[in-house]
């Protein structure tokens, strides 16, 4: 799969949740982007990701 | 005779330069000319549809003048899609608060500005506040500045702290909205929100530009189809890491300028 343009392979099959813990991203900083679609925070349990997928994750710091 | 757009009226004058027409109208020295929109000293020779406004030295115009200095300042078409326009502000500090003065200056139409909280001493080093106004709410705070630079602004304003349950119903009328919140979180949170719920909406975010690093690192990027991100994407607000005046600015300018250019229709970075 594609994460912000870089090339990422998947070995197992997880849910969007799974990889962004796994990847040591904050879930409350984000804002994704699956396969050109914003996808709420509630779904993030349900989606499941799989290799093929173009993935945007938009970090978000403070300030402002 | 030639027929000229005085002061936002129509008007019939048998004189043929800007010279001639002043000594028809006992217009002194008081008093200084805008020629399509723009100040000028010189001498001009009129024709049909010129815009000649004068105005008195210390005064301001009426709606009906501003609307003529304007129309031929910014182009008639530029200048309607502009005061039709209707923006949210979501969050009043060093982004929302120049956001909002940049874009009453530039004459959009209509403000929406929202913020919970009162302008406290910390914030003058980048807000757009001043001594006199601390304790007020940075909504009323603003609308009287606003007042003071663009009258003809409308400005709506609401004291509440913005989440998730309460954007739908505060922010369905905007087709544009800038976000200019403090915490990652509650961006994060308004931008997930807005792009799911009100999928009309443009969002215009801001991401980092605590520091006093180039200000060329802040850009403008494209993010989807609705959210734009203006920042340097990098530097977080903390102990070590203050805001300063001038990179908040620098953000900010990225915000209102591709909330003009996208009330003016232009959507790509």
């Amino acid at each position: 799969m594609k994460v912000n343009g870089k090339t990422f392979l998947l070995t197992k099959p997880q849910t969007l949740n799974e990889f962004l813990k796994r990847n040591n991203y904050d879930i409350s900083k984000i804002v994704i982007e699956l396969n050109g679609e914003i996808i709420s925070k509630d779904k993030y349990n349900k989606i499941k990701i799989k290799n093929n997928d173009k993935l945007e994750i938009l970090t978000f710091v403070g300030g402002g | 005779m030639t027929i000229i757009n005085l002061n936002g009226k129509k008007y019939k004058t048998a004189t043929k330069t800007l010279t001639e027409l002043k000594k028809e109208l006992n217009i002194n020295k008081t008093t200084y000319v805008l020629v399509n929109g723009t100040k000028t000293c010189k001498n001009k020779n009129l024709y049909n549809n010129i815009s000649v406004s004068f105005i008195k030295k210390n005064s301001f115009v009426s709606l009906k003048e501003y609307n003529s200095m304007m129309s031929y300042r910014y182009g008639k078409e530029t200048f309607n899609k502009i005061k039709s326009a209707q923006v949210a502000v979501a969050g009043l500090g060093g982004i929302g608060s120049n956001v909002a003065i940049m874009l009453a200056r530039t004459g959009i139409g209509e403000l929406f500005l929202v913020d919970f909280d009162k302008v406290d001493v910390s914030n003058l080093n980048r807000q757009h506040y001043f001594i006199e106004q601390l304790g007020s709410f940075k909504t009323k705070a603003l609308k009287e500045q606003i007042t003071k630079i663009n009258p003809f602004v409308k400005v709506k304003t609401k004291n509440i702290f913005i989440k998730e349950k309460n954007i739908k119903t505060l922010f369905y009328k905007y087709k544009i909205i800038c976000e200019g919140f403090d915490k990652a979180q509650n961006k994060a949170m308004l931008i997930n929100t807005v792009l799911t719920k009100l999928p009309k909406s443009y969002i215009i975010a801001s991401n980092g530009m605590a520091g006093y690093s180039g200000a060329n690192d802040i850009k403008t990027v494209k993010k989807t189809k609705k959210l734009y991100v203006c920042g340097d994407f990098k530097n977080e607000v903390n102990e070590n890491n203050s805001l300063y005046a001038t990179r908040v600015q620098v953000c900010a300018a990225h915000v209102a300028n591709i909330a003009v250019r996208l009330v003016l229709g232009i959507t790509e970075e």
